[in-house]
């Protein structure tokens, strides 16, 4: 265990017998805080290797939960719907009040369980925002670009970086002014900005302004 | 409301970035997660960027990683770490620099992560599972002073003390798991009768506590 970070294998984790399965804590393990994470392993075919349970009832920590099969292969009941599930295979549970479990089909079934309380939504993060305008921008198409971006400033006004993409997909589209706008939103709130424009050559056509930031 | 959206993570539709060397699976926007954040990362060759060099000291996050497939070396601060698939690392600090190159091709890492202002709640039953073990292995009394690290953040927990009870009572500390019994009815009358109806746990309390 090093102070700035914690690793650990799943292989590695406590096997504590629970529900005809075996519990892995993470979350304890690791000392995670913001978000629920444990797996589950069921070591022959036909073990539970997730509780049948709601997230809505007494007890329960009302959480929007993603299982994600990583090593056997699990069918899944959700609601009465049977799900497939082989290593990979996510599935998500909006529903608080939808029963779910699940039962390994292959030996060796490890299951990962994220959750998070669904009536405290957090916010995107900002890096989703130019992830995703990252296919325009490289297909040249920047109008679309803008419009993927800056849906994210609903969320992230001041962030500096969707604020500096922002600005590049402007001036590639040829709306100057627009794109010194965000510059200098960027510019205010990151102090990397002046030296990410400095050679940018997204930026070319507003270069010469006088209000470029150096 | 769907009840359930189920997807490989490899079938998430990859998006190129990084100067296209790196796939993004992004996973919270297609399955409509809110509560927390996740997304996956594939890197097709060795050497190719699998996590982006960032810090979330913006986002304020608390993140854990963990590889699916493949392997890949984490820079986290000046310290690096090669993990392998089945490994996980926790980065509890969101001011520090993080960021991973695939050390084989295939690589895929999964990312979660979430606010540390607003602490996930740990759960109830995380106590009563941790529990478990001592109390199948006949020791009672750890099994209680396992579950009762839960009272802290729980002291209003119905189930916690019921299941205190149970182990307070097989442990022969009969006025502790009146106490626990005395707690759990309070809190939730209903739900004591149910459990308490062919519970043998508490069978050395059964008459004192009137069940």
């Amino acid at each position: 265990v090093s102070g700035s970070y914690r690793v650990a294998h799943l292989d590695d984790l406590d096997r504590i017998e629970v529900a005809g399965g075996q519990y892995r804590p993470i979350r304890r393990r690791l000392g995670v805080r913001a978000f629920g994470i444990n797996a589950y392993t069921a070591e022959k075919a036909g073990d539970q290797v997730v509780e049948h349970h709601t997230e809505g009832g007494g007890g329960a920590g009302r959480q929007e939960e993603l299982y994600m099969v990583v090593t056997g292969h699990a069918e899944f009941t959700v609601a009465g719907e049977t799900v497939d599930a082989p290593a990979g295979t996510m599935v998500f549970v909006p529903d608080l009040d939808a029963r779910r479990g699940a039962v390994a089909t292959a030996d060796g079934t490890t299951v990962l369980v994220v959750g998070g309380p669904a009536d405290s939504p957090i916010p995107t993060s900002p890096f989703e925002y130019w992830f995703a305008a990252e296919a325009p921008y490289r297909a040249g198409d920047y109008e679309r670009a803008v419009e993927v971006a800056a849906e994210g400033l609903a969320e992230w006004p001041e962030s500096g970086q969707l604020n500096y993409q922002l600005a590049c997909f402007h001036a590639l589209a040829g709306r100057r002014d627009k794109a010194l706008e965000h510059l200098a939103v960027a510019a205010a709130n990151d102090p990397g900005v002046a030296e990410w424009a400095a050679d940018d050559s997204d930026l070319d056509s507003i270069r010469d302004r006088k209000d470029f930031p150096a | 409301m769907m009840k359930v959206k189920a997807i490989n993570v490899t079938d998430i539709e990859p998006r190129k970035i990084m100067g296209g060397t790196m796939l993004w699976h992004p996973v919270r926007r297609t399955l409509g997660i809110r509560s927390f954040g996740t997304n996956a990362y594939t890197a097709l060759n060795a050497g190719d960027r699998v996590v982006e060099e960032h810090n979330e000291a913006g986002a304020g996050h608390e993140e854990v990683y963990v590889v699916l497939s493949g392997r890949a070396e984490f820079q986290l601060g000046e310290e690096t770490v090669e993990l392998g698939a089945g490994e996980l690392v926790f980065l509890s600090d969101p001011s520090l620099q993080r960021g991973a190159v695939a050390t084989e091709a295939n690589t895929t890492v999964i990312a979660f992560g979430g606010p540390v202002g607003t602490p996930y709640e740990p759960l109830v039953w995380e106590h009563d599972f941790a529990a478990q073990e001592s109390y199948e292995a006949g020791d009672f009394e750890a099994a209680y002073e396992i579950a009762s690290e839960g009272l802290e953040e729980h002291p209003d927990s119905a189930r916690l003390h019921y299941n205190l009870a149970c182990y307070a009572a097989r442990g022969r500390h009969q006025e502790l798991a009146l106490h626990h019994l005395e707690q759990a009815t309070k809190l939730d009358a209903e739900l004591v009768r149910t459990w308490s109806a062919d519970d043998h746990d508490l069978d050395s309390v059964r008459e004192r506590a009137g069940l």
